[in-house]
């Protein structure tokens, strides 16, 4: 049987069958393909490996961690990486690894979070401002253009202080994290859905199923939202590299995360006062933004050649 | 016997694409003499396009090559021209004129500055020289006070003037050939027919010869001395106009001619062809045309029939010919 | 045209609005007020001296109204004092504006001077290994966080190899050469970022504009490849990349705050991030005023840019 035909084969089954096994073999079709679709793009197959990596190595983290990243062990400060400390120890004796492990996933999760809570205020903002149109539409875009005016990391320094004057703490201070992020992703979530919007307002389709008697609201939601997932899927792969640069570089400026907690950007600012003595401590976390950051943008290149494809033969 | 200007000599063009080969000219022959016009006829995606564009040496290459065949230009081959030698033929020799005048003018300069940029590089013309020969030429393919117009750019046109721009530039530098692809196209219906009296009018004025490419019969027997007819990338038929339309032998080119509205008066059904063109990534077997013949038999099937002279001048390339029946 | 930049004009109006009400709201929300702050560094509470203090700043009047006085002031440049140094706010930020733009200018035009012909080298030799390394690069070049890209080239050129100096700020009028070596790094920092970003536009732009039909045009009348290429094509992919870019720039002025204070830069961004660490935040609601109205001018600019460049686009 060729693998083709493997797959029909289980497609078939799928549909005969909605046992477990079944739901499973779904489950197996769907992923197969969502693989061979990938394998048309170099750069999304190496984004997608490099993804795999990163989210196996946040969820397994309890376990392949031996250390608790925020005890200190001053007897061990500064050490070079050895079989004892993976990577070493940083300048109150805690180990590196520990610590790499348990700032990605936090930082990970905040940037998941953040971009799903832009999505999910961004959508149903551009969708209805480009399928009402009209003065409803020219206030809701003055509005997003005002929150686009504020130039590269402005409106978070805004947020972040407040936070910190609120004495926002643990939990807290990440809830505002990914609000900012999240609300700062919004206008742009916005604008992309109402242009698709306004683009598939214009076809056939909506005009059909608004002959048959389908109200406005319902022909907005289910019919435009899936013509226009895959622009915001490639946006919001991209976005969470931003979202990670961002957090990071708001905790190298002592403004995102308060220490101890295990964080990239202020282990970063934290090394850059024994960068001459030992530059390996701020060459993981460093490394560690990098790997991360540049498996989400190959991903998200990735999946714009394979979504467009008048690109596809490039 | 009259000098012949271009001669294709089983010319094959082939697409190296991601999911696989594309041939889209299969060993294509036909010969034009000097004052000639001929005809290349064919549905779109046929090749047709691809041939004009081998003939200019326009194929990107990657994805395009030319696995083999030649294209004889007053009696050298083209295709073994370096780029130094093809750029002195391009505009001084042959000339292309494209479907869509829209795109295929620079968005960014005006209608003056780039007719005048080929005349400086291939004339070796002053920038004031260049523009008074830009006026000339404007005011030849008739466009109305040229001297105001000089300045404008491609998007301040009407489309059929964006033509007789492109038509324009076409002819500056005094070419003896002419490719016009699909010229009438992507015009309006009331100003196909005057843009098409240009173009013949102004081949026979120059004495240039003329490969005209089109999907449109109709226009073919009003402009054309000799018809090629392309399916698929191949030519399936090729004779003198008259006799094609009098004597179609392949049943593609009949389909065609029951396709269009005659205007002589002989009432007749308009037959379309049934089907659709085949999918050029996965061709069928044998005859590309056998899934939408009538008269497909089993050699059909099996065999890629080849070109056969049925009358002097008249080939056509189909298994009826086969058992002399016709 | 005029007409065109009038109405533009017209509709900075809500958007300007948008961003003085979150400025305006930013330090509304802060806990306790500017009172607390005056108070405590006195250690003085007497509510007596609150109440002439609360008249004194109006903070007995309503929301609206602190607002529209606020903004009567400000349109003026008048953003009261900073609460760290006791000069007036704008004078701070006057003598920031300078430093920011020349920084944020010089790493601009070095990123375009570096982006588009790499961007149009890789697009024409697509496939090859010059684009391969050309698109490797530029993909590095946006996935490095830019402080970490800093701190890498201080430790190179100023602490290992010791050519540069690792942070610091000389007047180009007074001083042109030393100014130079303190510009250097920043630039780069700033440059190198901005260049990955601007490759691949122009690259993804002159293979859009390679496809289209005039650059055959071109060819089929004789003309030189590099004529077809340079002039024809690239003229017509410059049009994005010169309009991004310009984004960019305006974007940038804010986003050079990390930069700045790692190379001690005395620019707007600077300024704002000291002045929230040490609170003095009539200076940061002024400086993030600021840089939003140049944001936003800046915004207005480059599409009027974009439509002299773009005959295509009519004006009126």
């Amino acid at each position: 049987m060729t693998e083709l035909e493997a797959r029909k084969f289980a497609d078939l089954e799928a549909i005969r069958a909605p046992t477990l096994g079944g739901r499973l073999a779904r489950w197996r079709t769907a992923l197969s393909n969502a693989w061979h679709e990938l394998r048309k793009s170099r750069t999304a197959s190496i984004g997608a490996v490099m993804l795999v990596l990163l989210f196996g190595a946040c969820i397994a983290t309890p376990w392949i961690t031996t250390y608790d990243p925020i005890k200190q062990n001053y007897r061990e400060r500064l050490q070079p990486p050895s079989e004892k400390h993976l990577l070493g120890t940083d300048r109150m004796g805690r180990d590196i690894y520990s610590r790499l492990l348990w700032g990605g996933r936090r930082l990970v999760a905040i940037a998941i979070l953040a971009v799903a809570f832009g999505l999910s205020v961004g959508i149903p903002y551009g969708v209805l401002s480009g399928y009402f149109g009209g003065k409803v539409d020219t206030v809701a875009m003055r509005l997003v253009d005002g929150l686009l005016a504020f130039p590269g990391l402005l409106l978070y320094l805004l947020i972040v202080t407040l936070a910190r004057e609120w004495k926002m703490e643990g939990i807290y201070n990440d809830l505002v994290l990914i609000f900012a992020l999240g609300f700062a992703f919004m206008p742009e979530v916005a604008r992309l859905s109402r242009s698709s919007v306004l683009v598939e307002k214009q076809k056939e389709y909506v005009e059909a199923s608004r002959a048959v008697g389908e109200s406005s609201l319902a022909i907005a939601l289910r019919q435009i939202l899936p013509n226009i997932v895959s622009p915001l899927i490639v946006n919001a792969t991209v976005r969470l590299g931003y979202v990670i640069l961002i957090v990071a570089a708001l905790s190298f400026l002592g403004l995102g995360t308060p220490p101890p907690t295990p964080d990239w950007g202020s282990d970063l600012a934290a090394a850059r006062d024994y960068m001459e003595t030992a530059p390996l401590i701020a060459a993981f976390p460093g490394l560690a933004i990098c790997y991360t950051v540049l498996a989400f943008n190959l991903f998200g290149d990735g999946l714009r050649d394979i979504l467009d494809p008048r690109l596809a033969e490039r | 016997m009259a000098e012949t200007v271009l001669a294709l000599d089983e010319l094959t063009v082939r697409f190296r694409l991601r999911r696989g080969d594309l041939t889209a000219v299969d060993g294509v022959s036909f010969s034009i003499e000097r004052g000639q016009t001929f005809g290349l006829v064919g549905e779109s995606g046929s090749g047709k396009s691809v041939t004009a564009k081998a003939i200019m040496r326009l194929i990107p290459d990657p994805p395009g090559e030319i696995p083999h065949g030649r294209v004889l230009f007053e009696g050298s081959n083209i295709l073994d021209k370096s780029d130094a030698e093809m750029r002195a033929l391009r505009g001084r020799r042959i000339a292309m004129v494209f479907q869509e005048p829209m795109s295929a003018l620079n968005p960014v300069f005006t209608v003056c500055d780039q007719i005048s940029d080929a005349l400086r590089t291939n004339l070796n013309l002053s920038k004031s020289q260049a523009r008074e020969r830009v006026v000339e030429l404007l005011s030849l393919v008739g466009i109305p006070s040229p001297r105001k117009r000089l300045d404008s750019y491609v998007h301040e046109f009407s489309g059929g003037m964006r033509q007789r721009v492109m038509l324009a530039m076409a002819l500056s530098c005094n070419p003896g050939f002419l490719i016009a692809d699909e010229p009438t196209t992507a015009l309006d219906v009331t100003i196909q027919a005057t843009i098409l009296e240009l173009i013949t009018g102004m081949i026979e004025r120059l004495g240039m010869s003329l490969l005209f490419i089109t999907h449109n019969l109709g226009v073919v027997a009003h402009a054309c001395d000799r018809v090629g007819v392309m399916y698929a990338s191949h030519i399936v038929e090729l004779g003198d106009t008259r006799e094609i339309f009098a004597n179609p032998q392949h049943p593609y080119t009949v389909g065609l001619l029951n396709s269009i509205p005659r205007l002589d008066g002989q009432a007749k059904y308009l037959t379309p062809i049934a089907g659709s063109v085949c999918n050029m990534m996965e061709p069928p077997s044998g005859c590309k045309f056998h899934p939408r013949c009538t008269h497909a038999m089993d050699v059909c099937r099996r065999e890629i029939p080849r070109l056969k002279e049925i009358a002097p001048g008249h080939l056509a390339a189909c298994h009826l010919h086969d058992r002399g029946t016709a | 045209m005029l007409a065109y930049i009038i109405r533009r004009i017209f509709y900075l109006v809500p958007v300007l609005f948008v961003l003085t009400v979150v400025v305006f709201t930013f330090v509304e929300m802060l806990p306790g007020n500017i009172i607390d702050t005056l108070v405590g560094t006195e250690g003085n509470n007497d509510p007596e001296v609150r109440k002439i203090l609360e008249k004194e700043y109006g903070l007995d009047q309503p929301v609206y109204v602190r607002y529209a006085k606020w903004l009567f002031r400000a349109v003026q440049g008048d953003f009261g004092m900073s609460l760290v140094t006791r000069r007036p706010v704008s004078v701070e930020l006057l003598s920031g504006i300078p430093a920011t733009v020349y920084l944020a200018v010089v790493g601009i035009s070095l990123s375009m001077l570096i982006a588009v012909p790499l961007g149009t080298i890789a697009a024409v030799k697509r496939n090859t290994p010059i684009d391969y390394t050309a698109q490797v690069t530029s993909l590095i070049g946006i996935s490095i966080p830019e402080f970490w890209f800093a701190i890498l080239c201080v430790l190179f050129f100023s602490l290992y190899l010791g050519w540069l100096p690792s942070s610091g700020f000389a007047n180009p009028f007074e001083d042109p050469w030393a100014s130079l070596k303190f510009l250097i790094l920043p630039a780069a920092a700033v440059g190198f970022r901005q260049a990955a970003y601007t490759t691949r536009l122009t690259r993804s732009s002159m293979l859009d504009e390679m496809n289209k039909e005039y650059v055959d045009t071109a060819r089929s009348v004789g003309l030189s490849e590099s004529k077809v290429i340079f002039k024809y094509t690239l003229r017509n992919a410059m049009i994005p990349t010169i309009t991004i870019s310009g984004l960019q720039l305006a974007n940038l002025l804010g986003g050079t705050v990390v930069l700045e204070s790692i190379f001690a830069w005395p620019g707007i961004g600077r300024a704002i991030f000291e002045a929230i660490l040490q609170r003095d935040y009539p200076l940061v609601q002024a400086g993030v005023l600021v840089l939003g109205c140049i944001v936003v001018v800046m915004n207005l600019l480059v599409d009027l840019t974009y439509r002299l460049l773009n005959p295509r686009v009519k004006l009126g």
